[in-house]
């Protein structure tokens, strides 16, 4: 919570604007789109439980 | 579902039916992805869009295969104002099962519209720059960039929380409210909306609670002495003091009239002498561009013209030059002409036909023959056939001459002349027979070959008197 100073404005902000202003991410534009698309192809768990269950059969 | 190792279509067993690896575990988690996908289908249909798509991002996190749940992630996306992140989903959807995907007529939807689709991802862009701004502290430029951005693409959410965000920064909670109540109609449980909506409200009531309360302070006796109580809120920085005007509108209907027209004549007068000069300028110098255009267009178009004429006269020089080549050729005088007269002349010769071939020879200049062998048969030739032809033809044209048949006897006494040229007495009787046709020119034509051959013949003297008497 920030304070304003009295005189201006008498009522406290509840959301501090920079803290929430550091969540907002940038949105997935056409140009990254090939590159987020390629990148994608990462294990998800049933490639790490097969994986897992081949190192234990071996 | 198939099988991780080989692909086979999976049974109840735990046990794959054609590698028979031990599937148990994988079903598991195949099983658990189904579960967040049911659970992101449920949020989605009321339109919980934040939480359907935390449920199915976790879903295809668990199973990337799981075409189902990661259509309906990109469904959710572009709902959200996402677009391109939709179109990845649903292209890697197609990419995992190419056939009997509804992602494929999701990208041809999109496609088939391209300049909407350009459109929104310009927003996208957009937002990533008025993002930046916000970032830098520039929220000015951030504002209007935003603003742009949410007439434009009205469910980019992110848009729309962040302006929101500005405006709440700037205690302009009004708009603020405005914007975060159509990101609840898209998303029911967007969360950073309802916190930010949480905070207007608070910030508001928390703002009559001061106002009241300076109210409270104010001495009982100013407000009995003020005729008129009016309970004014807090002044604060963005609040501008105006004077009051003592200037009162006119309340007589004729005198708005003649406002009217005296502001409609001075609007048509200043287009007349502003407005139209420029125009019919503007007019004028395209009417000049397309003149000089034109000119252009024809002075290129006439050299192109001249060129082409000289073009087309240098070609018929050349043609001509090729048909007096090809005439030389085979033209009157031309060599094939001439060969294939000697040629022929030969032939009659092997044939014992010396007339014929003294016939084929005797209008032949030897020295217009192209070659050397051709020279040399000419003359083989000759030296045979033509003496003997010569006394054939004189032969005939005395014949014809004591019948009075001028015309043959002339022309066999010119053969007869032409095959062996010392033959005077054949001059002589040619011209004599043209004297007969009156053809006075034939005549002195080969009276004049005695004057000039045969001085000393006895045929001298009556030639040489016929061509000074013909002269």
């Amino acid at each position: 919570m920030a304070d304003k100073e009295k005189g201006k404005v008498w009522y406290k902000i509840m959301i501090d604007f920079d803290e929430e202003i550091k969540k907002f991410q940038p949105s997935l534009e056409v140009d990254d789109a090939e590159e987020a698309i390629y990148n994608n192809d990462v294990p998800d768990i049933t490639d790490l439980i097969a994986k897992i269950m081949e190192d234990i059969s071996k | 579902m198939r099988c991780y190792k080989c692909g086979a279509t999976l049974t109840a067993s735990d046990r794959c039916p054609q590698c028979k690896a031990d599937v148990s575990v994988y079903k598991r988690a195949a099983k658990a992805s189904n579960a967040y996908y049911n659970l992101g289908l449920a949020k989605a249909k009321v339109r919980d869009l934040t939480g359907a798509a935390e449920s199915l991002k976790t879903s295809v996190m668990i199973h990337k295969n799981n075409i189902e749940a990661r259509n309906l992630l990109g469904l959710v996306y572009c709902e959200m104002g996402e677009v391109v992140e939709a179109l990845s989903q649903w292209v890697i959807s197609k990419n995992l099962q190419p056939d009997n995907n509804p992602a494929g007529s999701y990208i041809a939807q999109i496609q088939s519209n391209q300049g909407r689709f350009d459109a929104v991802t310009t927003t996208i862009k957009k937002y990533n720059q008025a993002l930046n701004y916000a970032k830098e502290g520039n929220l000015d430029m951030a504002t209007i960039q935003l603003k742009k951005i949410v007439g434009q693409n009205p469910h980019l959410i992110k848009a729309h929380q962040l302006l929101a965000l500005i405006y709440i920064k700037d205690g302009e909670y009004a708009r603020a409210r405005k914007l975060l109540m159509s990101v609840l109609k898209i998303d029911r449980n967007n969360t950073l909306a309802q916190l930010y909506l949480k905070e207007i409200e608070e910030a508001q009531q928390l703002k009559k609670k001061q106002g009241a309360r300076s109210n409270e302070f104010l001495p009982q006796k100013r407000e009995k002495r003020e005729t008129k109580v009016i309970e004014s809120q807090p002044l604060s920085g963005n609040d501008v003091i105006l004077p009051r005007s003592s200037y009162k509108e006119p309340g007589n209907g004729a005198i708005t009239i003649v406002n009217i027209l005296v502001g409609v004549v001075i609007g048509a007068a200043l287009i007349w002498f502003l407005v139209m000069p420029s125009r019919y300028k503007g007019i004028t110098e395209d009417y000049n561009k397309s003149l000089q255009d034109y000119s252009e267009q024809l002075s290129s178009g006439n050299v192109e013209i001249n060129s082409l004429t000289k073009q087309l006269e240098d070609i018929k020089s050349e043609k001509e030059a090729l048909e007096g080549q090809l005439s030389g050729l085979s033209g009157e005088g031309g060599s094939n002409k001439l060969l294939t007269a000697v040629i022929s002349a030969a032939n009659s010769y092997i044939a014992n036909d010396t007339a014929t071939a003294a016939k084929e020879l005797m209008d032949i200049d030897v020295s217009s023959l192209p070659t050397d062998d051709a020279k040399k048969l000419y003359n083989t030739i000759a030296e045979a056939a033509m003496k003997p032809a010569a006394n054939e033809f004189y032969t005939q044209g005395t014949t014809a001459y004591n019948k009075a048949d001028y015309t043959t006897a002339a022309t066999a006494f010119v053969n007869a002349y032409k095959c062996d040229s010392t033959k005077a007495e054949a001059a002589y009787y040619a011209a004599k027979s043209y004297v007969a046709l009156n053809q006075t020119e034939d005549a002195k034509k080969y009276y004049q070959y005695i004057v000039d051959g045969f001085r000393s013949s006895s045929y001298y003297s009556e030639a040489n008197a016929y061509v000074t008497s013909h002269s």
